[in-house]
């Protein structure tokens, strides 16, 4: 191995679990693109110069998010990111998080094989909004999805004020009433009435009632 | 390899499609139809053995000299269901450019008597997954139009020539529906 090389791919007391580290390396740096300051230059040196980073830096990879499977806090930021289509910035804001540097930050933590643990009362709005969020995502169409989610939280009310916006600046109660008809109320989820589930036994009708069945004679056969 | 005298042919049913050969009627019979459209009086034909019958319909053809044919062809308008729900996904049912699918599968419609309780599993796919309720039918007190998708019956386009055709349902909602139990199902 190369004495320069990158510290991704020899991670500090690395273990088995973060074995992968240097791997998801690559991932991580696309997705730190939005981190960057547009106008810092110089965040992401492996992007060449005339590289332009779109707004879907603000949708999660998703296999960033299967690689983070052993680092809940970092994968319930990216489920937002995915859910809610977000920078960082504004995911930690929704999340009652000091910003994107301290992401950022446990990020690196991970990267480098140290372990990321975050005070529980730290993340306790974080979990919140990641349940609050996920529940209406999978109400809509399954968790899987985003472009339902994505939509109801910019749906504004008739006062003109969106879940979005209430997340962003904390009001985690609203958006928690907005969502109660639908997670709560079955008759209110925009999933159809009817469901084809696979049968774990197979139902009989009961006997009622019926007409008569026809009688059958020799030429009603061919 | 053979001499080519006493070898059998070998049957394809490809080598009988000949789309040049397809009469417009039939083409054009199917134009305007999709799936989920109702048919009126459809065939209801299956092969059977008249010593080993399931079904009372079987039974009672298993007693009659056409039970010789080895297939159950009921001919009789009350003997067979009123309706039928073509299955048939729209794309291959109209065929845009060369055809090459002549036939169309047909789920028997029928009127099903029940309680209350089977009646809104079955219109809420709580079980019951061979059962489309046909919305596009009103039925009487106590009952429930259903297609049966535990049988389909072939036919050739040819068939759906002059044929009476109705929606089976009343909103697209049921069409979904029937597009993703066919699909859960087969």
């Amino acid at each position: 191995m190369s004495a320069t090389a990158d510290i991704t791919s020899t991670p500090v007391g690395a273990t088995a679990s973060r074995a992968y580290a240097g791997a998801i390396g690559r991932l991580y740096d696309g997705a730190a693109a939005s981190f960057a300051n547009p106008t810092a230059g110089g965040s992401n040196q492996r992007l060449p110069s005339d590289a332009r980073r779109t707004p879907a830096a603000t949708v999660a990879d998703p296999e960033v998010i299967a690689d983070l499977a052993d680092a809940p806090e970092l994968r319930a930021i990216e489920e937002l990111r995915t859910w809610l289509h977000l920078s960082y910035e504004d995911v930690a804001r929704a999340a009652g998080l000091s910003g994107a540097s301290l992401l950022h930050h446990w990020r690196q933590r991970y990267r480098t094989g140290s372990p990321v643990r975050p005070r529980a009362a730290t993340v306790e709005q974080l979990w919140r909004v990641h349940a609050l969020v996920r529940a209406v995502a999978e109400a809509l169409e399954g968790a899987d999805q985003s472009y339902a989610v994505s939509l109801w939280v910019r749906d504004a009310d008739d006062a003109g004020v969106t879940p979005l916006e209430q997340l962003l600046t904390g009001r985690v109660d609203g958006v928690q009433r907005r969502a109660r008809k639908l997670l709560l109320d079955s008759s209110a989820h925009s999933s159809p009435p009817w469901r084809v589930a696979g049968l774990e036994h197979d139902d009989e009708l009961a006997a009622v009632e019926t007409p008569p069945a026809p009688t059958y004679q020799d030429s009603d056969f061919a | 390899m053979s001499d080519g005298g006493d070898e059998p042919p070998a049957w394809s049913l490809q080598a009988g499609i000949e789309p040049q050969a397809w009469p417009q009627t039939a083409r054009d019979a199917t134009a305007g139809l999709r799936q989920g459209a109702l048919v009126v009086s459809p065939p209801f034909i299956y092969a059977a053995s008249a010593d080993h019958a399931i079904h009372a319909v079987t039974r009672a053809w298993a007693a009659s000299p056409s039970s010789q044919s080895g297939a159950v062809n009921v001919v009789s308008a009350e003997g067979r269901p009123p309706y039928g729900l073509i299955v048939t996904q729209t794309c291959d049912l109209v065929e845009e450019g060369k055809p090459k699918r002549p036939w169309v599968q047909i789920a028997p419609v029928y009127l099903l008597f029940a309680n209350s309780g089977d009646r809104t599993k079955i219109q809420q796919g709580r079980g019951f997954d061979y059962l489309v309720p046909i919305t596009g039918l009103t039925p009487p007190e106590g009952a429930l139009w259903v297609a049966d998708l535990r049988v389909l019956i072939p036919a050739e386009k040819g068939w759906l020539v002059g044929r009476e055709t109705l929606a089976a349902f009343d909103d697209e909602a049921g069409y979904d529906r029937l597009a993703q139990q066919l699909g859960h199902r087969f």
